[in-house]
């Protein structure tokens, strides 16, 4: 069928003004990309929020020694020599008096360096007597991980492994329990190092992990000082080419680790960290593991969240006891993060306002334009009355091109809406639009630009032809 | 085939209202050739709008084949307009956008034309017109003249009963008015029914029937010989 005349009119006219038609396109496109990025964002934040507020992170009040209470790791160098106050795995007994706790666990940051590392004294095949002689040392391990870093009597790091041999005082930074066979016969992990926690057992039910392969870790693996290792479920696979790692033996610095657990799948961070033991280091001696004390933050969880502060003040009651007042440092992440959220919910409201703002916006313009372009067609309107258009024939064609012009704007618009919430979700990694309410932004622009040029089409096609051509 | 009875137009400008028709008596019978004369502003304009059923009367009423019109939906009258009558103008009141045969084809659309059809049709009444070699000019291109030979070959599309003139010749010069009557007579000599509206006396004589309005009533009519 051949495109009718007085649809080439209309598809004329708007090709003969393609700035104002383009101008068209853009402000409805403009409107609609802004409204529906401003909703996907408050239905983001709003779902991130929700998802924030269940988490276990919300329910944990933190202890933690007044240097590491901001939960970095601070050198060890700035750690005053009369202010030796180590939190030890011990101290999770506070949970005792308070029965409103229902997890309490050790969770300190730390990091794996995997790997065939070259032994002191050893040559890279690892067959040197000197690592035979520590084999007979194994009680006296020594793990080397993580950023701490042996010190000298004057707190100074060592930044160069010490050379010599062991010294009076047990205090042996090469010590390895690697012997040297095993060794040769370990496989070269396809991973070179990995974020890792220090944990005790409760973690894992604090945070719902499970092993798919093994078990998490039992009170008995945190006294009985055997070097076992726990993977999340994606750094499983990736560190051995069969991504087979459950029961497998791994070097991690100066020693020979099992790996006795694999986690389920979480879709978290977990997935791609390990996990070992945070043990109790024997504070009198000179275990050189209390470096690894340093900085450990006890977590108690609380489920009942309305009892946040009161258990937090029975906490404080035990420490207080126990450390002296003041010396230990107990905060609720739940408080501080609400205060980010809280600044986060005006800024999107803000954002909102700006994109329905942005809408209103585009709908006076859209509006303006389409009444002013439609008042310029009266006459042409007129004279297609006279030559036998009926009132709805005119009104049908008008919304025939709001609805081309809708539509248009509708596409444009649906893609600027994913651009933006592409960029929201890159930024604050978040989950990204969301598909239903693109459909449903699109449906709400149509809807708008039916209305927008509906009323004035409706009005103009009404229009007594008389009246029309009367317009010069 | 048109009786209009007490015929009486008002426009409601708020404060005052103006009687642009009042007490308009008419019969115009298949054939006629009328011409309507008077002078600015006494409703010629208005009275040919109520003809050809592009506006309504205020009161009276207005038979056409003995329908009454106002009665009819307002689809049946965008029918009659498009079928039966054809409308000229004084500024001819061609689409911008389209050319020559695209305007003398776009009636035929509504009328349910094919595309073919309408084509030939248009290029015929074109030609007829003595501008086949203007058929995909727009009308900016053409001369007055030559754009109200077009207005009439649009017209004339849909092989009308009745053409309604309002000043057809009022924005060309004389020689180029004259060809245009004579068209439009030539036209009434074929059956078809001619109501023109003129300043022009001389113009007015060479109708069959004149009649003259002054203020809204018909002052006096004529029939000519
Ligand atoms: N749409 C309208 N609204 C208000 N007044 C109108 C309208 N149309 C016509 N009139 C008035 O009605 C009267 C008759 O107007 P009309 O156009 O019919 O005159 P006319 O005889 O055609 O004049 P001319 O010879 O100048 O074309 C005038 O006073 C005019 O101002
Ligand atoms: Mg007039």
């Amino acid at each position: 069928m051949r495109i009718k005349e007085d649809q080439l009119l209309m598809i004329r006219s708007i090709k003969g003004r393609p700035v104002e038609s383009i101008l068209l396109i853009l402000g409805i496109a403009l409107g609609i990309g802004a409204t529906v990025s401003g909703f996907a964002l408050v239905n983001q934040s709003l779902s991130e929020a929700d998802k924030l507020l269940s988490s276990t992170y919300y329910h944990e009040i933190v202890v933690g020694t007044r240097q590491n209470s901001d939960g970095m790791d601070i050198a060890a160098s700035l750690v005053s020599d009369d202010n030796n106050l180590i939190l030890t795995v011990n101290d999770l007994a506070a949970r005792k008096e308070v029965p409103d706790v229902k997890y309490a666990y050790v969770m300190n940051r730390t990091h794996l360096r995997f790997g065939n590392m070259r032994l002191p004294g050893s040559d890279n095949n690892g067959t040197n007597t000197s690592t035979q002689g520590s084999v007979n040392n194994q009680n006296n391990r020594t793990i080397v991980t993580g950023n701490f870093q042996p010190r000298d009597a004057t707190g100074n790091t060592n930044t160069e492994a010490m050379p010599g041999p062991p010294s009076d005082d047990g205090f042996d930074p090469f010590h390895t329990n690697i012997d040297a066979d095993e060794l040769t016969s370990l496989e070269e992990p396809q991973v070179e190092e990995a974020d890792a926690y220090r944990v005790t057992p409760e973690f894992f039910s604090a945070y719902g992990l499970n092993a798919v392969s093994g078990s998490v870790f039992s009170e008995q693996d945190i006294k009985s000082d055997t070097p076992s290792l726990i993977l999340g479920s994606k750094l499983a696979k990736k560190i051995f080419e069969d991504a087979i790692a459950y029961g497998r033996k791994i070097q991690v610095m100066r020693d020979l680790y099992t790996i006795t657990g694999v986690l389920a799948e979480t879709g978290t961070a977990f997935d791609n960290e390990a996990f070992i033991p945070a043990v109790v280091p024997d504070l009198s001696g000179n275990d050189f593991r209390r470096f690894e004390a340093w900085g450990t933050t006890l977590r108690f969880i609380v489920q009942d969240l309305s009892r946040l502060t009161s258990v937090k003040a029975q906490i404080a009651t035990y420490f207080d006891k126990e450390y002296g007042e003041g010396n230990v440092d107990i905060s609720i992440p739940k408080v501080e993060a609400e205060a980010v959220s809280d600044r986060n919910l005006r800024l999107i409201t803000v954002i909102l306002i700006l994109s329905i703002s942005g809408l209103l916006i585009a709908i006076v313009n859209v509006t303006n334009i389409l009444v002013s372009r439609m008042e310029r067609r009266r006459k042409s309107l007129g004279i297609l009355k006279a030559l036998g258009a009926s009132t709805n024939k005119i009104l049908i064609s008008l919304e025939y091109e709001a609805l081309f012009i809708g539509v248009c704007g509708a596409l444009t618009g649906t893609v600027i809406a994913v651009v933006l919430s592409e960029i929201i979700k890159n930024s604050l990694g978040t989950s990204g639009y969301n598909a239903l309410i693109l459909v449903l932004g699109v449906f709400i622009s149509w809807i708008f630009t039916m209305v927008v040029t509906g009323i004035p089409a409706f009005q103009i096609s009404k229009i007594a032809p008389s009246e029309a051509i009367r317009y010069e | 085939m048109i009786r209009l009875e007490n015929i009486e137009k008002e426009f409601d400008l708020g404060q005052i209202k103006i009687k642009a028709l009042d007490n308009i008596n008419l019969t115009i019978n298949r054939g006629d050739y009328l011409a309507v004369m008077g002078p600015s502003g006494s409703g010629k304009s208005t009275f040919l709008n109520i003809l050809g059923i592009l506006d309504f009367s205020t009161s009276g009423q207005y038979f056409l084949e003995d329908y009454e019109i106002s009665s009819l939906p307002d689809k049946e009258q965008a029918r009659i307009r498009n079928k039966h009558f054809g409308f000229v103008f004084q500024s001819f009141n061609l689409f911008s956008e389209l050319s020559a045969i695209e305007n003398v084809m776009l009636p035929m659309s509504y009328a349910g034309v094919k595309y073919n059809a309408r084509k030939k049709r248009a290029g015929e009444l074109l030609d007829w017109l003595g501008l086949n070699d203007r058929l995909y000019h727009l009308p900016s291109m053409l001369s007055g003249g030559e754009q109200q030979r077009v207005a009439i070959a649009r017209a004339l599309s849909n092989d009308p009963d009745l053409i309604l003139a309002d000043e057809p010749t009022g924005n060309l010069p004389s020689d180029k008015g004259e060809e245009i009557l004579e068209t439009l007579e030539k036209l009434n000599s074929n059956g078809v029914t001619i109501v023109m509206v003129t300043h022009n006396d001389a113009q007015g004589d060479r109708a069959h029937k004149r009649i003259h309005i002054k203020d809204g009533k018909i002052e006096w009519r004529k029939v000519c010989a």
